[in-house]
């Protein structure tokens, strides 16, 4: 009978110490949006994934979601507005948010080269003096705007001297379909889907080989307010997301396996996924360094917007950038 | 209808589009919006005069697909309900098709029109077609299978030709229901446009102009690339609107309208028929049953 008294005691102070346990983890975790930089999925999104999946982000104290916006440039709008707190984008729409006085700061660079440029098939390197009078494929973006006419104007050419397509869901396979003589893209995915969707390794001319500035193309940002005061969260969330990628570049596959678990739509048999995951595990790091911004890569990029007529003036450096949360 | 009735019924729609204006500019102020989200009236305005250079052969470019593209839907459409309501196996066959079509994304359908048709003009105008003819088939169908059996059983009777037949009792039947058709498609037409402009082009339109101010978040000039598709669509519907009542005057005045006539020269024939195309939609109304010969001035 008396240990029949003591079981609902128990049991209420077994409840009690569950309710105190969780309460204590809510009090530690903090719940954060992690917003993308397109509206479906795609293997940049794998580090993210992969952290949330190990328990780096609940080791970090951080509860996230991940959440796609319904278009790019809506990233920035969805920092500004707090509906998230950190991301990734393109580091145009930083330049343009900024432009427009949207509280959003780049935290670290997600990438560390500019591996954007011109792809074409063949086995003829890609002469841009020869492309006077021919289609080139492009997207409706600022980061097409201000590279394009650097690289044009390397061989004296402007925009004028070409016939521009642009597409804007992919303009890859009006490159494979001949439709297009070149295609403007990035190395890790439009360069990826040529080789996989096509077949053909395609001939590469990247930006800065004809003098582009070498910008890193993507970012981690947050909001600035956020930040501000959320400092050691932003450094825990940096900190969790490069786990998350060193485990992802030991584990590709099983990265990869995770990423067409979690995003069923975006699986391909094709090996695109795989194959632009390590495309982009090359351009994760340099010289071991990871996330660290500088002064030229900002000053470099909006001055060749300014130079293309996209962009009035250039902000200082710091008014896009700070490593102050650098882990 | 006395001209201050006139006067306000015109004024009105006026007035509920500027309420609208009102309406959006008090909220941007009240709830104090970020321009970033949703820009002031004024801005947008500012923001299309600023811009105007750019946009005008841009708004030339999507009014001119919209345009073709209608006029192609409108024709094919047209024709295509003639042909099914003639021989049933050809509705047997196409109807169900055409309702299929209709359930097809447009954006999948998108890179196959490139590949078949270019980057100019021609796929843009196919999908603006694509998107008018659907709703011109249906309601021309609906009016050719409407039309008054006892209307037709009197041409049979008076061995009227199947032409004759068509052109003065059935051809009349359509015109209500076509025009209902083609203010729906006068307000879809242009959203066609957009979508053909943003699958793959070397002819840039509000549509391209829209999507590279959106990734530069200038809210200012996507709201004004809107405001300018929103003109263009209500323009097409209000041209159509005007079309109907030139076409079918018996629909917005209870008399036949009083044409002032020329006074005939010496020994000239007044009995001869007029060519006077108000004349003929008086016969047409009159064969509706709707009128009187006695209504002719």
């Amino acid at each position: 009978m008396r240990l029949d008294r003591r079981v609902p005691v128990l049991m209420l102070a077994a409840g009690l110490a569950t309710l105190a346990a969780a309460c204590g983890e809510d009090a530690e975790t903090t719940a954060v949006t992690i917003v993308t930089e397109w509206s479906y999925p795609d293997p940049l999104w794998i580090p993210f994934l992969v952290a949330d999946d190990q328990g780096y982000y609940a080791d970090a104290g951080l509860d996230v979601t991940i959440q796609a916006p319904p278009d790019n440039s809506t990233t920035m709008k969805m920092l500004a507005t707090g509906d998230a707190q950190v991301g990734l984008s393109a580091i145009t729409d930083v330049v343009f948010a900024r432009a427009e006085d949207l509280p959003v700061v780049s935290v670290g660079n997600m990438t560390t080269r500019n591996n954007w440029g011109l792809f074409a098939l063949g086995d003829e390197p890609i002469d841009v003096g020869a492309l006077a009078g021919k289609t080139v494929g492009i997207y409706d973006d600022s980061w097409t705007a201000a590279m394009l006419p650097l690289m044009l104007g390397s061989a004296g050419l402007t925009l004028d001297d070409v016939q521009t397509v642009s597409a804007t869901a992919s303009v890859i396979p009006l490159l494979l379909e001949g439709e297009v003589d070149v295609a403007t893209e990035v190395t890790n995915l439009g360069g990826v889907e040529i080789v996989t969707s096509g077949g053909v390794e395609p001939q590469v001319l990247l930006a800065p080989e004809v003098g582009a500035p070498d910008t890193p193309v993507w970012v981690y940002v947050a909001s600035s307010e956020w930040a501000a005061d959320n400092g050691d969260l932003v450094t825990a969330w940096l900190e969790a997301t490069r786990r998350g990628s060193e485990w992802a570049i030991d584990h590709p596959e099983d990265a990869v396996a995770l990423f067409e678990e979690t995003y069923p739509e975006a699986a391909t048999d094709n090996g695109y996924n795989l194959a632009a995951w390590m495309a982009t595990v090359e351009l994760l790091t340099k010289d071991g360094e990871w996330f660290t911004q500088t002064d030229d890569q900002w000053t470099g990029f909006t001055q060749a917007l300014v130079d293309a007529g996209q962009l009035d003036e250039a902000l200082e450096p710091s008014e896009y950038y700070t490593n102050d949360y650098l882990p | 209808m006395s001209g201050w009735r006139r006067a306000a019924r015109l004024a009105t729609p006026v007035f509920a589009v500027v309420g609208v204006f009102v309406l959006w500019d008090l909220t941007v102020r009240v709830f104090d919006v970020k321009p970033y989200l949703v820009p002031s009236p004024a801005s947008t305005f500012q923001a299309i005069a600023d811009d105007w250079e750019i946009l005008r052969p841009y708004t030339w470019t999507t009014v001119t697909e919209t345009v073709l593209g209608f006029v192609l839907g409108a024709v094919v459409g047209f024709v295509l309900a003639v042909l099914m309501s003639r021989w049933s196996l050809v509705q047997r066959v196409v109807y169900p098709l055409l309702v299929g079509s209709q359930a097809i994304p447009i954006v999948a359908i998108g890179f196959p029109l490139v590949i078949l048709l270019g980057y100019g003009l021609r796929p843009k105008v196919s999908i603006v077609a694509f998107i008018v003819f659907f709703p011109v088939v249906v309601n021309v169908l609906d009016g050719l299978a409407n039309v008054d059996r006892d209307l037709l059983n009197l041409a049979k009777v008076m061995s009227g030709r199947p032409w004759r037949v068509f052109l003065l009792i059935e051809l009349p039947a359509t015109v209500t229901p076509l025009f209902s058709a083609l203010k729906l498609g006068a307000t879809y037409a242009v959203t066609g446009a957009v979508l053909g402009e943003w699958i793959a082009t070397t002819t840039r339109g509000l549509g391209n102009y829209l999507l590279v101010q959106n990734s530069r978040l200038n809210t200012d000039a996507v709201y004004g690339a809107v405001l300018l598709l929103t003109a263009i669509g209500v323009s097409g519907f209000l041209l159509v609107l005007g079309l109907e009542r030139l076409a079918t005057p018996w629909r917005s005045r209870s008399t036949a309208r009083r044409w002032r006539r020329r006074t005939p020269p010496a020994g000239a024939d007044v009995t001869e028929p007029s060519a006077d195309p108000a004349m003929s939609a008086t016969v047409a109304v009159s064969e509706d049953g709707s009128r009187t010969e006695g209504d002719r001035s």
